[in-house]
């Protein structure tokens, strides 16, 4: 049923699965907030699937199209399939805003930091679901320095480098700064997938004049194609989740017995079963649409957008949920899967704003009807 | 479109499409409910024809457009903005395709053109008293009588039958064939035939939109039969992916979502917060099938239909219809039981929109039935009722 890349689905379906990514999810639940908090120390393990599988080389360079849109779609099914739970676009910013990695690095070398290659996450203004993103923006820059905050920013705690939105006199600016960097304090904030955000705090932080990508509209423009890209592939993450919680839940119904029959033979369940594999497959459906059209007008992307989130999210809880209920007493406890599907649905489903948040949104824009 | 820009191409059809409708549209068929004047549904469906735009998914070969996607889509969109009456499927979207993929040269010489001009409407002779999602327990008879069937039985819920030219029967044709199914046949049925009595159904919405129709030793030729004999079941299969998936369409849910809009203004809801947010909820909703749409048909046109398709399509569109129906009447506030409400100089049928909207569930394969389809059809759960030690 798929209309997005085949080949390029299944390739990264076996990477992420054989990268091992349910145990590492499992194991950070297990490891609890003290490590999630030293996220910082495992900076390696938590870029290096995503860098094995060259997703940085295969968004740079491609242009903001319905190519590189379907790229995005396929791998982020495909992680959120595997129970990724490390940076996926997020890890790609760089790329994704259109900016050459080699001469970031080079720019963060002139800053005396180590360039390599850097890990640049994006630290964006507070909400994704807000018609004015930048109205209430957390970070002011002026005078050439950073001050205030930045709430829940996902993967920071992994981060070398953060892709900084801030508002200034002249607008918005968009600036690279390292997280090791005086002035810079960040505050772990533990999700129940094992994984950690973090509340970043600027307190005058520098930035120097080749610190910074891009001002006023080029920045929001470049800030409007990050939080686009990140909102479709944070989306097929939550429909990967959803579709392979959904295919677990049925083997375990066709398998299970009781009562003298299979649970899948019971027509409460089917019915049940049935109603979350449309909601499931309609999703997709909106997914691959949303990624084809990639070149239309940007009000109504983003709106598109908006309503995909909305129903990521949604269905993607009401899967893991019912999965959890449909596996029975296995399903409750932390032995079985069910749990970290759910968990991990949770995490995905508020990252960018939650279902009613995306509703809204999607309400103040220009009916797309 | 919904996904994506207009072509040129797209968007000069659509601007050719919308001036038509204007100048052949009369206002006073526009944006009904349900439009049940037989008059107007002929001379509408005459129109279109004559336009050429009648059969937009029919092959070329057949009298139809081979329409692209987008063109579908395109006609789709500009004739539910419009208003247009619903030009009836049962010919042009169910039976026309059954005939030229079973029919004869013949039915197909005699029928296809008729289907096509509007000439002959046709009704659907499936549902019984006594089966209704059950079907194959129908027992309408056709016993061969040298070159004829005589037909004797009952069928009900058959839509406009009241006003149609002829109908497309199943029939049971072997009473001992086991499976059942495996003993029907489809009949094509001249409704002017010698013993055929019909009587209209009001229903809920307190029109006679639907009729049940008795036979008394109809004879029906024997070169009306469609397809093999004992082969209906087959054919019926058929058709009813095509229903299912004409039943996905988004016009009814879009023409529901004008009529609350147009209310919402009344009341001065734009600016109500729980109102919006309950609003945005269904667009969303529409957001979706729309796309579960629009993906479905681009794989029925390459040949790649899903056979999760159908049954996904129909429970989509037919549960949305009813919850934008829900914020109609929601809409409407203290007024949610009147009969219709006032909005400009136009009176909108919010009840009869509402009530209508209650039978898109049940027709066409009840959404218990679609669901039924999915998880064991197409999820591969098997039947219920099967025990551990039984045969």
């Amino acid at each position: 049923m798929n209309g997005l890349d085949g080949e390029l689905l299944d390739a990264s379906r076996r990477w992420f699965e054989q990268a091992g990514s349910r145990g590492t999810l499992r194991a950070a639940i297990d490891a609890g907030f003290a490590a999630a908090a030293q996220g910082g120390a495992d900076a390696d393990g938590a870029f290096a699937t995503i860098e094995g599988l060259g997703l940085r080389e295969m968004l740079g360079g491609g242009g903001d199209g319905p190519e590189r849109a379907a790229q995005l779609a396929a791998v982020g099914l495909a992680a959120g399939r595997a129970l990724y739970a490390g940076p996926l676009a997020e890890g790609a910013a760089v790329e994704l805003v259109g900016l050459d990695g080699r001469e970031l690095a080079r720019r963060r070398v002139q800053d005396g930091e180590s360039g390599g290659r850097s890990r640049v996450v994006p630290a964006l203004c507070g909400s994704f679901v807000t018609g004015a993103p930048f109205a209430g923006c957390g970070v002011r820059a002026s005078g050439g320095r950073l001050t205030g905050r930045h709430a829940g920013v996902p993967y920071a705690l992994h981060a070398d480098a953060l892709l900084v939105a801030a508002r200034s006199d002249a607008g918005v600016v968009l600036a690279c700064v390292g997280v090791r960097g005086a002035g810079i304090a960040m505050e772990p904030a533990l999700r129940v997938d094992g994984s950690a955000a973090a509340d970043v705090a600027f307190s005058d932080v520098p930035i120097a004049e080749h610190a910074v990508l891009a001002r006023g509209e080029a920045a929001e423009a470049a800030v409007g194609v990050l939080v686009e890209s990140l909102l479709l592939a944070n989306a097929a993450r939550l429909i990967g989740v959803a579709s392979q919680s959904l295919d677990e839940t049925m083997d375990y119904l066709k398998t299970r017995r009781q009562f003298g029959q299979p649970l899948a033979a019971f027509q409460a369940l089917q019915h049940r079963m049935a109603g979350l594999y449309v909601e499931v497959e309609c999703g997709r459906a909106l997914l691959e649409q949303v990624a084809a059209c990639w070149q239309s007008e940007l009000e109504r992307r983003r709106a598109l957008l908006h309503a995909l989130a909305a129903h990521a999210s949604r269905s993607a809880l009401a899967v893991t949920k019912a999965a959890v209920q449909m596996h029975g007493g296995n399903g409750f406890s932390h032995e079985g899967d069910a749990g970290l599907f759910l968990k991990h649905a949770m995490v995905l489903a508020a990252r960018y704003g939650s279902a009613a948040g995306h509703v809204q949104a999607f309400g103040e824009r220009p009916g797309v009807f | 479109m919904l996904f994506g820009r207009d072509t040129p191409e797209d968007r000069a059809f659509r601007e050719e499409v919308a001036a038509w409708l204007q100048e052949a549209l009369p206002e006073a068929w526009r944006h009904h409910v349900q439009m049940l004047d037989a008059g107007v549904l002929r001379a509408w469906h005459r129109r279109v024809f004559e336009r050429g735009w009648v059969a937009p998914h029919w092959p070329r070969a057949h009298g139809g457009m081979e329409a692209t996607l987008e063109q579908q889509l395109v006609l789709l969109e500009e004739f539910t903005r419009a208003g247009a009456p619903y030009l009836l499927p049962t010919g042009l979207n169910f039976l026309g395709q059954a005939i030229i993929t079973f029919g004869t040269d013949a039915q197909r010489a005699t029928h296809l053109p008729r289907i096509l001009s509007g000439e002959t409407f046709w009704s659907q002779g499936y549902s019984e008293p006594e089966a209704g999602s059950d079907l194959a327990s129908l027992r309408t008879r056709a016993v061969a009588d040298g070159d004829a069937f005589v037909v004797d039985g009952e069928k009900i819920w058959s839509s406009y039958a009241h006003f149609c030219d002829w109908m497309f029967a199943l029939v049971v044709t072997d009473p001992q064939a086991k499976p059942r199914h495996a003993g029907i046949s489809m009949l094509l049925i001249d409704l002017r035939s010698p013993g055929i009595a019909i009587r209209p159904i009001r229903t809920i919405v307190g029109q006679d939109e639907l009729a049940q129709v008795r036979f008394d030793g109809v004879r029906v030729p024997r070169a009306n039969l469609l397809g093999p004999l004992h082969g209906g079941w087959k054919v019926a299969n058929h058709i009813l992916g095509f229903e299912r998936l004409s039943n996905g369409s988004p016009r009814n849910a879009l023409m529901a979502l004008r009529k609350v809009r147009a209310v919402a203004a009344r009341e001065g809801l734009a600016d109500d917060p729980v109102f919006r947010e309950r609003l945005a909820g269904v667009e969303i909703r529409l957001v979706v099938h729309v796309a579960a749409y629009r993906s479905a048909v681009a794989r029925l046109k390459a040949d790649r239909s899903h056979p999760a398709d159908p049954p996904m399509l129909k429970i989509s569109s037919t549960e949305l219809l009813q919850e934008i129906n829900d914020l109609l009447i929601e809409a409407c506030g203290s007024e949610g039981g009147a009969v219709g409400i006032r909005v400009g100089g136009e009176v909108v049928d919010t009840a009869g929109s509402f009530l209508l909207a209650r039978r898109a569930t049940i027709y066409g394969g009840s959404s218990e039935i679609q669901r039924n389809i999915l998880a064991q059809r197409v999820l591969g759960m098997p039947r219920p009722g099967a025990r551990e030690g039984t045969a």
